[in-house]
């Protein structure tokens, strides 16, 4: 268990995480490449959302190790972790509904000088520079995901997908290293979905990570160089999407049930108490 | 007639600089402090004992005795109410839900008003500090001159504190504040744990309290439990929810509108039947008022400007009121 060759952003070991009783993750085990986009895909509660959380602070894992970039960042603080290059949207897209788009995507930025009291006090001089970038910045991202005449409404005003494309541009901002993006296409008209999947394409042409959830496949082939499959808390199969979905595990476990004892034997895990809630 | 004006103006700069403080707390971050005005109190209480001298009656005591400058007496009371209040912050508020925030900050403020009223060494107990001597210290003076010269005071530091909340909200300071407020879990998963912000604000808000509490002590020379029954505080949140948090001239109409209009005027209603029923009365209608504005007007009667805090917008009084007709 040496940690992570150069090229592995993400090294994830026998991770595992249990609500209660019932483990939501078990021995998850998986690396995610540098400048590739991983998709996620799984079956409903297969611990998709439950990993990405892990990776991004909001829970600590029981059991397992994270490591990002070479170094330790099992159960870190939120904070941290995105200090180190981690950026995320949300399953559930979050606004800070009563402030302007703009301001949502400019409280991303890193070291902003102004956030200090002493300085808004009495040295609002020393971050005008600084503000005005972050701000042509922001304003540039929300028009190139298509939200120019958004830019000053309130965050709270904003429909499904142009929440969920604000988020993508408050990811940028935070100028991330790698971004977690939690069903980015959830509920979103497809017009937009393609928008988005241009999008995250030209992300990785700059170098940036992904590692994305997704349920629709359409958007996983015009995205992923690389799948991973989970179910029930673990990593079910891995490859290019066209070979992991004619799988028969995975078809097992996207249609379910009649071959669930099969996909057990296969990969060689016991059944364990409450994992088909995980 | 002039003096029941300058009178009125004092109360009314004075219970302005806690709503202020308050909106910094409550309005900017959404730290839901039932509280606000023990510490008020411990800043009336250490302005006094800090500047006072020692007891010469029998069987009066406190703490401290000092005999320090007024000045001196006010900003210290000003630094102990923040103190406090970052005490209170790091034992509860940091590792709690602002759900269960309030429920805290009550307990808060139970916890002082019976230690404070019941532990006669520290503020003289029950009986509170009284013959506080003026500002002007030994100098001649009718208690008219005294107001004139406490409206000029409270006043100017009513105005320095509305330019601090002003540059603070203006500010990317101001942005992670409000971010703060509406989402906790945003602002850390972008590197910004949220204590951070939320303690300074808690601390600043403290001051201001601390600050108001000073100039009170030395304006009504006297301080005992039942001025900070924790009615007071309810009385100031609810002056910030009908004036408009999250904007200071909301803050600002409020204390004046709320707490001047109609608790200290409610004093000039003619009596009948006994003397309490003054006091009831006034509970009632600010009840009732605020019942009335969160039924129908929920952001207040100023509601916060959310537009152009930065410099590309117009500033300066008259855009801001024209702001504030297109946002009404």
């Amino acid at each position: 268990m040496t940690v992570a060759a150069e090229d592995t952003v993400l090294d994830i070991r026998d991770l595992g995480y249990a609500y209660g009783g019932s483990w939501a993750v078990k021995d998850c085990s998986f690396t995610v490449e540098r400048g590739q986009v991983t998709g996620l895909i799984g079956p409903n509660g297969a611990g998709k959302s439950t990993l990405i959380e892990m990776l991004s602070g909001t829970l600590t894992p029981r059991v397992g190790s994270i490591h990002f970039n070479g170094r330790d960042i099992t159960g870190a603080s939120p904070a941290r972790i995105a200090r180190l290059g981690i950026a995320r949207t949300f399953q559930t897209p979050r606004m800070l509904a009563r402030l302007p788009v703009i301001e949502n995507v400019v409280l991303a930025a890193p070291n902003q000088i102004g956030e200090n009291p002493l300085r808004a006090l009495f040295w609002q001089r020393s971050f005008r520079v600084q503000e005005a970038a972050l701000r042509a910045e922001a304003r540039g991202l929300l028009e190139w995901l298509g939200l120019q005449d958004h830019v000053e409404q309130l965050a709270g005003n904003l429909s499904g997908g142009q929440r969920r494309l604000m988020e993508i541009a408050r990811a940028l901002m935070a100028h991330p290293k790698l971004m977690l993006l939690d069903e980015p296409t959830a509920g979103v008209f497809p017009e937009t979905g393609r928008l988005i999947a241009t999008r995250v394409r030209e992300i990785v042409g700059q170098g940036v990570t992904v590692l994305l959830i997704a349920h629709n496949m359409g958007f996983l082939s015009a995205v992923a160089d690389d799948v991973v499959v989970m179910a029930e808390g673990k990593v079910l199969t891995r490859g290019p999407l066209d070979v992991v979905r004619e799988h028969e595990d995975v078809i097992a476990a996207y249609l379910g049930s009649a071959s669930t004892k099969k996909m057990m034997a296969s990969t060689g895990a016991a059944p364990d108490p409450g994992g088909a809630s995980g | 007639m002039l003096y029941f004006i300058t009178d009125l103006l004092v109360l009314g700069c004075i219970n302005s600089i806690m709503v202020v403080g308050l909106n910094l707390q409550y309005g900017y971050t959404g730290l839901l402090n039932f509280a606000f005005y023990t510490y008020v109190a411990i800043g009336a209480y250490i302005a006094a004992v800090t500047t006072i001298g020692p007891s010469t009656v029998t069987g009066v005591t406190w703490v401290l005795g000092w005999t320090l400058p007024w000045w001196v007496g006010i900003i210290l009371g000003g630094i102990a109410a923040s103190l406090l209040g970052a005490l209170v912050f790091a034992f509860t508020v940091r590792r709690l839900r602002s759900d269960y925030l309030a429920i805290v900050t009550v307990s808060v403020a139970f916890i002082f008003w019976n230690a404070i009223n019941t532990y006669i060494p520290l503020f003289d107990g029950g009986t509170g500090l009284f013959n506080v001597p003026y500002i002007t210290g030994n100098a001649a003076i009718s208690s008219e001159q005294y107001s004139g010269i406490m409206v000029l005071l409270s006043a100017a530091i009513l105005a320095l504190f509305v330019w601090t909340s002003r540059r603070l909200f203006r500010s990317p300071f101001g942005r992670l504040l409000r971010a703060t407020r509406e989402d906790e879990v945003v602002t850390n998963a972008f590197g910004r744990p949220s204590w951070q912000p939320q303690l300074w604000v808690f601390m600043i808000g403290c001051f201001m309290a601390g600050v108001a509490g000073g100039l009170f002590i030395f304006y009504i020379t006297a301080w005992s439990p039942y001025a900070f029954l924790p009615l007071e505080s309810f009385i100031l949140l609810a002056a910030l929810i009908v004036g408009g948090s999250g904007n200071y001239w909301g803050s600002l109409l409020g204390a004046f509108v709320l707490i001047e209009g109609l608790a200290e005027l409610s004093r000039f209603i003619p009596s009948f039947g006994n003397g309490a029923d003054v006091g009831a009365i006034r509970a009632i209608i600010i009840g009732a008022v605020l019942i009335v504005v969160l039924r129908y007007r929920p952001e207040g009667l100023i509601p916060e400007r959310w537009l152009h805090w930065y410099s590309e917008a117009p500033s300066g009084l008259g855009a801001r009121i024209r702001a504030i007709g297109r946002s009404g």
